[in-house]
């Protein structure tokens, strides 16, 4: 592949960028295959396939990062590349030296591939997708369409720095998704499924498509004939699996050092204080087997690993990057994350999940008099500087004398990381952990949310007053 | 450099025998970002792609590449072909003949004046300038300078040529205002073609305004409010549902315009452009990803529903014709999309204090989850959101950690006035719209 560029080049490149004075240079280089096959209107839609290939160069001053990319992968051009950064950056002349590079082995791959998911024939990736229409169809009369989608892409990643690192990554990333809009009288709801793992068309095989075409239909068609959420504060239970998106928005991405290191996270300098309820434990793990956030290194060559962040509400670590651990003195974590080429590596999550605790589901419902039932969360954000964070909840249902009852539409939790982290009253013991795409200045990632259910004892529900 | 790929494309088509078209993107970015009277990071880049759709039988096949060696691209022509003879047909796939354009004044570019030390000193300064514009100011979370120049060329085998450059600079700043244990977050972010236009002591100002102005929250009780939307809150919101018009997603039932053509889905005051040649708007551009010739559509008159956007084959469908609405990244599916959404309303335009009176008015300045609390197939929208409370005409307290609540036709049918404000949209975005007076929304809150 022309991804792979000679050592001896990149050595070249490292070397030039530390001739303009810089006193650390990463390259990133990165060869992607991306293809998709996308089924809507009962018909196979679009059917596609790429190449994403460029390189990234990072020099740093004290700290502080020159970055620039390019597609080319010439020596030429990444010699020149090095040389514009520095000379951005006004750079004074460095001490040239030379840079050895010495290939390292990369720690277990977490993302094992039994089946490449590109050399899935694309008829069998369409017939899977027709079986899932048809089952969503079939759930109802009211599903008035079916959108269904596997997607796949195989990265090779080389990354090589001054320090001498040199590393190879392979990454292999299968995704499928199921949504269906139920339709009647001129009301519309959609209801959507997805799976992904770092691994491959494995993930399709185990699937069963008309399990998740009827979930989606499900989903839709309840959702279709719910009445709207209340409104106010009241005790909510957050399902588990991407109901951890609550703690990754409201806890996680103020743990990044991205932030902690401004000062612009509300959790700055709390290491070893209580910031949580005393029954949450919280863990960021970059190791897991076909974890939709696993890597064997992160995008910086450094091994992932598992980061205990709370330990029985004491703020235990932060997640680090090289820039962070610079700015900070904290030790890097290997969570440094980036999208793409296009992107200098930041601290970044990668599956971050609470803990299990004690409580059967049944448990956690019984404690509620009246409140919501979280049961499928969709996306949020938070701000980190002021922790507000806000949450769409795509299904949901009340909670009356203990009972889940009437499923509600249009929900929407807001409040703050610090105040929501101290009212988790009880932990349940079902740890799930979903997919989701995360989204922050290192762009766009795959990170793994999850929790076992978790009861809160207040949070503003935004429904329809 | 796009020539070349143009070239080399026609020819291995030629070779191939098939017929396509293909987006040719190119972009160079340079931006610096500040913390702390440091440059804590300088880019500079330079990166594009090619995107080929291939329409054989009536079936459409694609297939993108960052690399533009002719064997990279021999490869997308010949996987695009391959893919399009797994789909299935589809009416209207064809690809579309060359069209002459229509006049189009290209937007003035005067960054090629802005070079990076001087992006770096309006960096440095927007900072500075932000902490010293209020002792409330905790932190500078985000401050950036920069520019974007793109290229954009759209070929085909039928003949289509045609290339499009722009270039924006912008200056964002984000403040961190902090009192007795509240802290709140604001962001401004100025955009121009021209740096003499980026005022960096405004934009820092504004930011600061913002964020020292949503100190002091207190809490509400849930409950149906008068809303004022500002004119960017109003933008984001309506921006959130812009692909309701499209006519992809009223022929797959996935907007909540579906069935009503024709009838009334805003206050009768009320008129939606979508202006594709709007001067020194960011959104506009002669023609769209299928080469065809821009053009103002209505698609709201006096609060009816009258015209959706169209592609091609979408056009075609709908035995409308293309309006010049395709839209395609190069690594993306032919589709649709509005340039700028041009919102007006007939009546007075109100001033700020016209559009606060009465007994209980909700202002709301900032939007948040706008990528999750939206439904673009019902309409249906629960958002979180900050601003301020008026009671009879006068300011009472900021809000925050609210939810506004709705459907998107309710809310357009419930404009009751606009104001004297209007507002650009940013790169990126596509409403322009002044802000909005809106007769009631649910809010939940916590009080």
């Amino acid at each position: 592949m022309r991804g792979v560029i000679d050592e001896r080049v990149l050595e070249r490149v490292l070397s030039a960028a530390l001739e303009t004075g810089a006193d650390f240079a990463d390259v990133f280089v990165e060869e992607s295959r991306t293809s998709e096959v996308r089924r809507t209107d009962r018909a196979l839609a679009a059917v596609s396939d790429g190449i994403d290939a460029g390189v990234g160069v990072r020099l740093l001053f004290d700290g502080d990062v020159v970055y620039g990319y390019t597609n080319r992968f010439d020596e030429a051009a990444l010699v020149g590349l090095a040389r514009t950064l520095g000379a951005a950056r006004r750079a004074g002349d460095g001490a040239g030296r030379s840079v050895p590079l010495v290939a390292g082995t990369p720690p277990g791959n977490p993302g094992p591939v039994r089946r490449d998911p590109l050399d899935a024939p694309k008829r069998e990736r369409a017939e899977w997708l027709a079986r899932a229409d048809e089952a969503a169809r079939a759930a109802s009369t009211e599903i008035a369409q079916v959108d269904a989608s596997i997607s796949a892409v195989r990265r090779r990643i080389r990354i090589a720095d001054s320090t001498g690192l040199l590393v190879d990554d392979r990454r292999t990333y299968t995704r499928l998704r199921v949504s269906a809009v139920a339709a009647a009288g001129g009301d519309r709801q959609a209801g959507t499924v997805s799976r992904g793992i770092h691994g491959g068309y494995e993930l399709v095989d185990d699937s069963d498509p008309a399990a998740l075409g009827r979930e989606a239909a499900d989903q839709a068609v309840t959702m279709l004939h719910a009445p709207y959420a209340p409104s106010g504060p009241m005790p909510v239970v957050i399902e588990n699996g991407f109901g951890g998106v609550i703690f990754h928005e409201a806890c996680g991405h103020l743990l990044e050092t991205t932030a902690v290191a401004k000062k612009a996270s509300v959790f700055t300098d709390m290491l070893g204080e209580p910031i949580a309820s005393s029954v949450v434990s919280a863990t960021d793990d970059g190791t897991i087997a076909a974890g939709w956030g696993s890597s064997a290194v992160d995008d910086e060559g450094m091994p992932t690993r598992r980061t205990e962040l709370i330990r029985n509400g004491v703020l235990t670590s932060y997640l680090v990057d090289r820039v962070g651990a610079l700015k900070t003195g904290y030790a890097p974590t290997g969570s440094g994350r980036r999208q793409s080429y296009r992107f200098a590596p930041a601290s970044r999550m990668r599956n971050t999940f609470i803990e299990p605790g004690p409580h059967s589901r049944d448990d956690l419902l019984g404690r509620v008099d009246r409140g919501l039932y979280a049961k499928r969360m969709g996306g949020g954000s938070v701000s980190p500087g002021s922790g507000e964070f806000n949450f769409a909840v795509v299904e949901a249902y009340l909670i009356e004398n203990g009972r889940i009852t009437t499923p509600v539409r249009g929900a929407t939790l807001v409040g703050t990381g610090p105040e929501v982290l101290r009212e988790i009253e009880a932990v349940g013991s079902d740890l799930a952990l979903a997919d989701g795409m995360c989204g922050s200045v290192s762009g766009s990632i795959p990170a793994a949310v999850g929790q076992p259910p978790i009861l809160v004892r207040r949070i503003v529900v935004g429904g329809r007053a | 450099m796009s020539e070349v790929v143009r070239d080399a494309l026609l020819a291995a088509a030629r070779a191939r025998g098939v017929a396509f078209d293909a987006v040719i993107s190119s972009n160079r970015r340079t931006s610096v970002r500040v913390h702390g009277g440091r440059v804590e990071q300088l880019t500079v880049a330079e990166s594009g792609g090619v995107g080929v759709r291939v329409v054989a039988e009536g079936r459409t096949g694609y297939a993108y590449s960052e690399s533009t060696h002719g064997d990279a691209l021999a490869h997308a022509l010949a996987a695009a072909h391959e893919n399009a003879l797994l789909a299935q047909p589809k009416a209207g796939a064809d690809l579309l003949p060359p069209l002459a354009a229509p006049p189009f004044s290209a937007p003035a570019n005067r960054l090629d004046t802005w070079d990076t030390p001087a992006k770096i000193e309006a960096a440095l300064h927007l900072e500075a300038a932000a902490k010293a514009a209020d002792p409330r100011v905790r932190v500078v979370s985000y401050c950036e300078v920069g520019m974007v120049e793109e290229r954009t060329r759209v070929v085909s085998s039928r003949g289509v040529d045609a290339a499009f450059d722009d270039a924006v600079g912008f200056a964002g700043v984000g403040a961190q205002a902090g009192a007795d244990g509240e802290q709140r977050v604001r962001y401004e972010v100025k955009y121009a073609r021209d740096p003499a236009h980026i005022h960096v002591n405004a934009v820092a100002a504004a930011a600061v305004t913002k964020a020292v102005a949503a100190l002091g929250a207190q809490p509400i009780s849930s409950g149906r409010y008068r809303v004022v939307l500002d004119a960017e809150a109003a933008a984001d919101l309506i921006g959130a549902f812009a692909g309701m018009f499209s006519g992809k997603a009223l022929e797959e039932g996935k907007s909540p315009l579906v069935g009503r053509a024709g009838a009334a889905v805003a206050a009768a005051a009320l008129t939606l452009i979508d202006d594709p040649l709007r001067p020194g708007a960011f959104g506009s551009r002669p023609f769209d990803a299928e080469g065809t010739p821009a053009r103002a559509v209505t698609l709201i008159d006096r609060g009816r529903f009258v015209d959706a956007l169209h592609n091609g084959p979408t056009g075609a469908r709908a035995g409308t014709g293309t309006t010049g609405h395709a839209a395609r990244h190069y690594k993306g599916e032919l589709g649709v999309a509005p340039t700028n959404l041009v919102l007006s309303f007939d009546g007075p335009a109100r001033t700020a204090a016209e559009r606060t009176a009465g007994a209980r008015v909700l202002l709301i300045d900032d939007l948040a989850g706008l990528h999750a609390g939206v439904s673009p197939v019902s309409g249906d929208f629960s958002l979180s959101c900050s601003g301020a409370l008026y009671e009879n005409g006068a300011r009472r307290h900021a809000v925050a950690s609210i939810v506004v609540s709705g459907n998107i036709l309710d809310m357009l049918g419930a404009v009751e006035a606009a104001g004297d404000d209007p507002y650009d949209a940013p790169p990126g975005a596509t409403v322009i719209t002044p802000s909005l007076v809106v007769r009631e929304l649910s809010i939940g809150a916590g009080g």
